[in-house]
């Protein structure tokens, strides 16, 4: 496959699968936020927040598909690895590990939402479970931090800029 | 600071007179845990005649205080009130005893309480009213299809009228059915509208009870008519004028609701305050003992306060009284309630240890070093000066404005003002100011670290941290243990730790030559050896845990990347934007250039936003390394919290007369 193939595809499937995971990981959450706020408006700023944790994966996969094309220089207007050496090769292929990591460590937005969803529901029962309901929703997240920093070495170490 | 304040047992025995007015002082003062006493030749205490009225008191009032409050004028909320909010006028009361004070809520309520109740029968008769005539005017509508004088949709003597709905598919079944029930003796009209028929039969009384069962059966849904006279159309009219009639009246009579609530509300939210403090009290009876003169209380109370609790007992008893000051024994360990004690800077992050659980009596309170390493991650997670500026100016104004309240919002801005002047250093160290926007403005910009360039390095100063942190953990563990005479636990659980990570240390010197790697063996070897037996005193099966025991100590540490990969995210976000702007920055749409108006937009929008998510993720992660695995490393937060029996005093103060 010609380099191109490698960079998109890494770009693609970084912020593609992060983002459709956390849309999935917002949408759960935010169904139970709709019902805690109709048990009393109160729970709005708590059950928002909460709401809000799953969304870090899609960041993290904008991220990575800034980087890949930043560091394959498409956002600087000259694509680097345009010749289909070896060496370009290589590197376009890591760009494809490298956003694929992110990607599917960005799956954990799903249950993550599932844990916030909980959290919500806690919340509007008692207020004062808000900072534990952000830690357990909190600890899905640990997996895609390490995608990111798995990726984030693949990208700086074995591309570089 | 490190131990938790020094409890001492209060025991004190009284006259039953002195009961009221010395639970009230306790209740004011609020430094003393009442606990229970058991004794069995004394009875328990119960609340008499005017703690249960007290109690009920606060429940009836508690209604009122509502009512009234959905109609007193509220202040203003919005940003304004989030960050000053008014501060509440403290009403002072000259407490004499409960008796007078039950009796003066008496006849308080006595004289406002009819007064709010028909005000509130009123609302409720003319909301019901206004109700059942926009039923009648949506029966009206419907039956205006007809068009016929509503006066022949009423019964006579000879004949029963019933109009109704029927669902479209049922309506021919229906009729063919009371037909041959009926042998046609049966009149009927019909509408149709959308998925139902409106139909209007007329029978002869005595085929009623005929009729009825098969309606039923056809779930017929039979219209109530309306009084009046003329057709729908003149009726509705009529209906109008008496709704907006009766609207008018529910406008006034809520307008005297909101006179009402002026005048009384504060007032009544006083007495309430009042009566759930006397109901507080009430319940805390159960945990007194009494004779027929005298009665008992016991609990437990900072060794700084009981010079001048001692006093004011003193004083309120006259000196007949019986006080009694113990110092815990050992027995009592698990027993005394622990109050954190910490220099007045630190002490808004004792939240943050309480949150997860206090220490034990004899244990180490992690609160300073939670203090730095907390804000120092955060710091580290935020990197970025101007967030860190927004986030600290942001703080300070919230530390001004709830100054007076000392509430959670308060000492959460301390933590957050703490936490941002580490974010600023973080940020000039990573030469971090809106991302990389002076870059690429095309300034030079000093920096230790270019975190996007360099981030291995940064992950290695992560990971060296992670390493730093667990071992003052273990350390701890270490010391609280020894001193605690748990010296075989404190060599097996933390002392192997510790010799790992010396071993790991001394290992990465070698490495780079600096000293020979026979001592990161020997520590490491050492270490491993006591790491193994730990697992094996547990016997056999645990031994089985090794393997996963020791790799959960690999994950616990390499989790402290996390402090690389969200600096590495800040920066990272704070890029897209600057690039987006960037991109924007030169659209021209002819000679204007409504680029630059909405990179402008985009990037405050933009930059405000990744400093909320960013902190956010600072503040959840930060608190995740302690919670999860600092604390992991020595603390068990299974201490009992301080738990003072203390009046809740908003808008109401206290003066206790002698």
């Amino acid at each position: 496959m010609d380099p191109i193939v490698y960079v998109a595809l890494g770009a693609a499937l970084a912020a593609g699968i992060a983002g459709a995971a956390s849309s999935f990981g917002v949408g759960i959450a935010g169904a139970a936020a709709a019902g805690a706020v109709a048990e009393d408006e109160k729970n709005f700023k708590n059950a928002l927040i909460l709401q809000g944790l799953p969304m870090t994966q899609s960041i993290y996969g904008l991220i990575t598909l800034f980087l890949i094309l930043l560091v394959s220089g498409i956002l600087g207007g000259t694509f680097k690895f345009a010749d289909s050496t070896q060496e370009n090769i290589i590197k376009s292929a890591i760009l494809l590990g490298a956003g694929l990591t992110v990607g599917l460590t960005g799956l954990s937005a799903i249950p993550q939402g599932i844990i916030a969803s909980a959290g919500i529901g806690a919340v509007s029962k008692n207020p004062k479970t808000f900072t534990q309901g952000i830690i357990f929703a909190a600890m899905a997240e640990t997996m895609a931090i390490f995608g990111l920093v798995g990726a984030l070495i693949m990208i700086i170490t074995g591309v570089g800029f | 600071m490190f131990k938790p304040d020094e409890m001492v047992k209060i025991e004190v025995i009284t006259l039953n007179r002195y009961k009221d007015k010395l639970l009230t002082y306790f209740h004011e003062e609020g430094v003393v845990e009442i606990r229970e006493i058991s004794v069995e030749i004394a009875q328990k205490d119960v609340p008499n005649e005017f703690y249960r009225k007290a109690t009920s008191y606060s429940i009836g009032i508690s209604r009122l205080t509502e009512f009234l409050k959905s109609f007193k004028t509220e202040t203003k909320g919005g940003i304004k009130e989030f960050f000053f909010p008014t501060p509440e006028v403290k009403k002072p009361y000259k407490y004499k005893g409960i008796e007078e004070l039950v009796k003066e809520v008496e006849s308080f309520l006595e004289k406002v309480e009819p007064e709010i109740k028909a005000i509130e029968q009123k609302l409720n008769t003319l909301s019901t009213e206004i109700e059942r005539i926009k039923t009648n005017i949506s029966i009206l509508e419907l039956l205006s299809l007809l068009n016929i004088d509503i006066s022949y949709l009423r019964s006579t003597k000879m004949l029963e009228i019933v109009a109704g709905l029927v669902d479209r598919e049922k309506f021919k079944p229906l009729i063919d059915e009371l037909n041959t029930a009926l042998k046609g003796r049966l009149v009927h009209v019909e509408k149709e509208m959308k998925a139902q028929y409106l139909v209007v039969f007329v029978i002869l009384r005595r085929d009623y009870d005929k009729a009825n069962p098969i309606l039923a059966k056809y779930s017929f849904e039979r219209i109530e008519i309306p009084e009046g006279k003329g057709t729908p159309r003149e009726m509705i009219r009529e209906y109008r004028h008496l709704l907006a009639e009766k609207e008018r009246r529910l406008e006034d009579v809520k307008r005297e609701a909101q006179k009402l609530a002026e005048r009384y509300h504060d007032k009544i939210a006083f007495y309430q305050e009042l009566m759930e403090n006397e109901r507080d009290k009430a319940n805390i009876l159960s945990n007194l003992v009494r004779t027929n003169m005298t009665f008992a209380l016991s609990g437990w109370i900072p060794k700084s306060e009981v010079l001048r609790i001692v006093k004011g007992i003193e004083k309120i008893t006259e000196g007949k009284v019986y006080t009694s000051i113990k110092n815990p024994t050992q027995d009592e360990l698990d027993d005394i309630p622990i109050k954190l004690k910490n220099p007045k800077p630190l002490r808004p992050f004792e939240m943050l240890t309480e949150m997860f659980g206090v220490p034990k009596y004899n244990e180490f309170d992690p609160t300073p070093i939670l203090a730095f390493t907390y804000s120092f991650f955060f710091g580290f997670m935020l990197t970025d000066a101007i967030y860190g500026l927004i986030i600290g100016i942001t703080a300070a104004l919230l530390i001004k404005g709830h100054k007076h309240l000392k509430d959670g919002t308060y000492k959460f801005s301390h933590i957050l003002l703490w936490s941002s002047f580490f974010t600023i250093l973080m940020g000039i160290l990573f030469g971090s100011y809106f991302g990389d926007i002076l870059q690429r403005a095309g300034f030079k910009v000093p920096m230790l670290i270019d975190p996007l360039k360099d981030a291995l390095i940064v992950l290695g100063i992560a990971l060296a941290i992670g390493l730093m942190h667990l071992f003052i953990g273990y350390t701890l563990g270490f010391i609280v243990k020894l001193k605690n005479g748990e010296v075989k636990d404190a060599i097996l659980d933390q002392l192997s730790w510790m010799l790992i990570i010396l071993g790991v240390v001394s290992f990465i010197l070698s490495m780079q030559g600096m000293m020979p790697d026979i001592i990161a063996k020997g520590l490491f070897g050492a270490g491993f050896v006591l790491f193994i037996l730990s697992e094996l005193k547990n016997g056999g099966l645990a031994a089985l845990l090794i393997i996963s025991d020791f790799f959960g100590f690999i994950g616990n540490w390499l989790s402290y990347a996390r402090l690389m990969a969200l600096a590495l995210a800040t920066s990272g976000i704070a890029m897209v934007i600057n690039i987006l702007v960037e991109m924007i920055w030169g659209v021209k749409i002819g000679p204007v250039p409504i680029g630059m108006a909405i990179a402008l937009i985009l990037f405050a929008g933009g930059q405000l936003f990744s400093t909320a998510i960013n902190a956010l993720g600072a503040f959840v992660h930060a608190l995740r390394l302690h919670y999860v695995e600092f604390f992991g490393t020595f603390y068990s937060g299974e201490g009992k919290r301080f738990e003072p029996f203390k009046s809740k005093r908003r808008i109401s103060k206290l003066e206790i007369e002698v």
